[in-house]
């Protein structure tokens, strides 16, 4: 079976610099992935890449099998939709307009394409804000008709980049749930996390793990495993200790050597 | 077909406010009154209309297009552009036509797109701030001002003072014939533009996701700004620059409907289409001697509104 998502080889560089460096990675079809690492390890350019946001120097990336290059915007549009991390813009725009904007790839009325939106925004559980402005709108509220209009675009593969970023730790622990459950109606989830714990929200033995560290990946496997922590440690450069409180097992940093 | 029905009310009223600021000012009874009104008031008008129209929404349009509230066709230099090719056109002399091209619109026209493209590219750059969109405008509309100060030195005095006088703004020097010029790049700038309505519902936001949502960012981006050039350069060749049409009337609009650019764009069009007749007339009554040219006013009313804009960003960036 051809991956949904491919890079081969892939680089991109800042400068002289490799952000990505010869990185290859294939995410298949329903699949979830967490890309975890510290800043500036490459993840959202990973992301970035895959999208076709930040042009490959060397390497390819496919989608589906064909090279990234060769689709149109509309088909990238059908394959991936993305939330970035920079939030929603701050322009005086009503939420079901926003919503139905996400819907651009699709030949429909623009009755067809409220009605959509509307079912959207019902299904990310915000569909008593369709008529507020988006300026006035909560963190939460936000992260909301976000979300929402990842529902309305109906891509493949969702790509997340820092998703609790500025997020309280219930709508947090709401958004990840929320990624759980599209994962159950058959999207498939590449999401960039800065904090592992936050996959405790999800069924941990279907969760891939990839680690990177200066655009390569350090260290990549389930969740579940037991070697996580050493994971952990090849990806950050420092120990994790592991906690359990309850039935939830946490890893915290270990101190740091000071040089 | 809704969408029309909705705003057909709005457009009538538009229209009509438009064409009754032909009666503002001395009141025209006797026959050269007449004569007065039907020859110079209501053409004026009707220029004032179609010129602040394209103005207003082309200023719109590049807001969202460079996802800047301070970026118009005044302020990016778009103007500037079109007014140094006109008056190396008046410099240079040659016939009205050059190709079956009336030479004075094509002229203002590759002066407009010039500078505007130029202006793009450092848009498009990937780090590119607000404020360098604004300072690569102030660079662009400086040196090309320079650039036509130099150029009024080598005509004479008559054509340097009609030069000068055009080069506030005026409606004053328009007449049917003008306005059968203007009309066909008024409707196919303002129809271009509304037909870009859709992607610019998606850029309005922000350019990469609009991008990952299906949008050919580029082939938008360029088709927008082109037409916004064309329709400013038509206007400009055809009554001089009248600056900051472009940034009052979508900012008083957002204010009311919104920046969805389903209502703003077409919103902006209405207003612009009063806004510069109205101010039209101000100038004509303000000051019983002489007539204020309507780039004088709308300058006097705008830079205001530029100034409260700047502020009022300035504090919502210290807020966050």
């Amino acid at each position: 079976m051809v991956a949904l998502l491919q890079l081969d080889q892939a680089t991109v560089l800042a400068g002289e610099i490799p952000i990505l460096d010869q990185l290859s990675l294939e995410v298949s079809e329903g699949e979830m992935v967490a890309i975890i690492g510290p800043n500036g390890s490459g993840k959202s350019t990973l992301i970035r890449a895959l999208l076709g946001l930040a042009p490959l120097d060397q390497g390819t990336a496919r989608i589906e099998g064909r090279p990234l290059t060769t689709l149109t915007a509309r088909q990238r549009a059908a394959s991936m939709a993305w939330l970035p991390q920079d939030g929603l813009s701050a322009e005086r725009l009503r939420v079901e307009d926003v919503v139905a904007a996400a819907r651009f790839r699709f030949n429909e009325t623009r009755q067809d394409c409220l009605d959509a939106a509307y079912r959207a925004l019902e299904d990310a559980g915000a569909d008593s804000l369709a008529d507020r402005w988006i300026n006035e709108l909560s963190g939460g509220e936000r992260q909301r008709i976000e979300l929402a209009s990842m529902v309305a675009q109906e891509s493949k593969c969702w790509l997340l980049d820092e998703p609790a970023n500025h997020l309280d730790p219930v709508w947090r622990a709401r958004t990840l749930k929320f990624l759980s459950r599209r994962l159950g109606q058959g999207n498939t989830v590449l999401v960039v996390l800065h904090d592992v714990h936050l996959l405790g929200h999800i069924d941990a033995a279907q969760t891939r793990v990839v680690g990177l560290r200066q655009g390569k990946i350090a260290w990549q496997g389930r969740l579940s495993d037991q070697d996580l922590g050493e994971g952990l440690e090849t990806v950050h450069g420092i120990p994790f200790e592991r906690a359990v409180a309850g039935d939830r097992e946490y890893w915290i940093p270990g101190e740091e050597p000071l040089e | 077909m809704k969408a029309l029905l909705r705003w057909l009310p709005w457009v009538v009223l538009a229209i009509t406010i438009a064409v009754a600021t032909a009666w503002i000012g001395p009141t025209l009874d006797d026959q050269h009154g007449q004569w007065i009104l039907h020859e110079l008031r209501l053409p004026r008008a009707l220029a004032g209309a179609m010129v602040g129209a394209v103005l207003s929404a082309a200023g719109a349009v590049v807001q969202i297009l460079l996802r800047n509230p301070l970026a118009t066709p005044s302020t990016i230099g778009t103007t500037a552009g079109a007014t140094l090719g006109v008056l190396a056109v008046l410099v240079f002399g040659s016939g009205s036509t050059w190709m079956g091209l009336p030479i004075l619109p094509a002229a203002a026209f590759a002066g407009a797109l010039l500078v505007t493209l130029i202006i793009a590219s450092v848009a498009a750059r990937d780090r590119a701030r607000t404020e360098d969109v604004l300072l690569a405008g102030i660079a662009l509309t400086l040196a090309t001002g320079a650039i036509a100060s130099g150029l009024r030195l080598g005509i004479d005095q008559v054509t340097s003072l009609s030069a000068l006088r055009w080069s506030l703004g005026s409606l004053t020097i328009i007449g049917p014939d003008r306005i059968s010029m203007l009309a066909p790049f008024v409707v196919i700038s303002l129809a271009g533009m509304l037909w870009l309505i859709r992607p610019l519902e998606v850029l309005i936001s922000g350019i990469e996701r609009a991008r990952t949502r299906g949008v050919e960012v580029t082939r938008v981006r360029t088709l927008g700004l082109g037409l916004a050039s064309l329709g400013v350069a038509a206007c400009v060749a055809t009554c001089g620059p009248i600056a900051f049409v472009g940034l009052i009337c979508p900012h008083l609009v957002k204010r009311i409907v919104g920046s969805a650019p389903r209502t703003l764009l077409p919103a902006s069009i209405l207003l612009g289409a009063v806004f510069l007749p109205l101010c039209d007339s101000i100038g004509r009554v303000i000051w019983e001697q002489r007539e204020i040219p309507v780039g004088v006013i709308t300058a006097a009313l705008g830079a205001p509104v530029l100034f409260v804009i700047v502020v009022r960003r300035g504090r919502a960036h210290s807020r966050r």
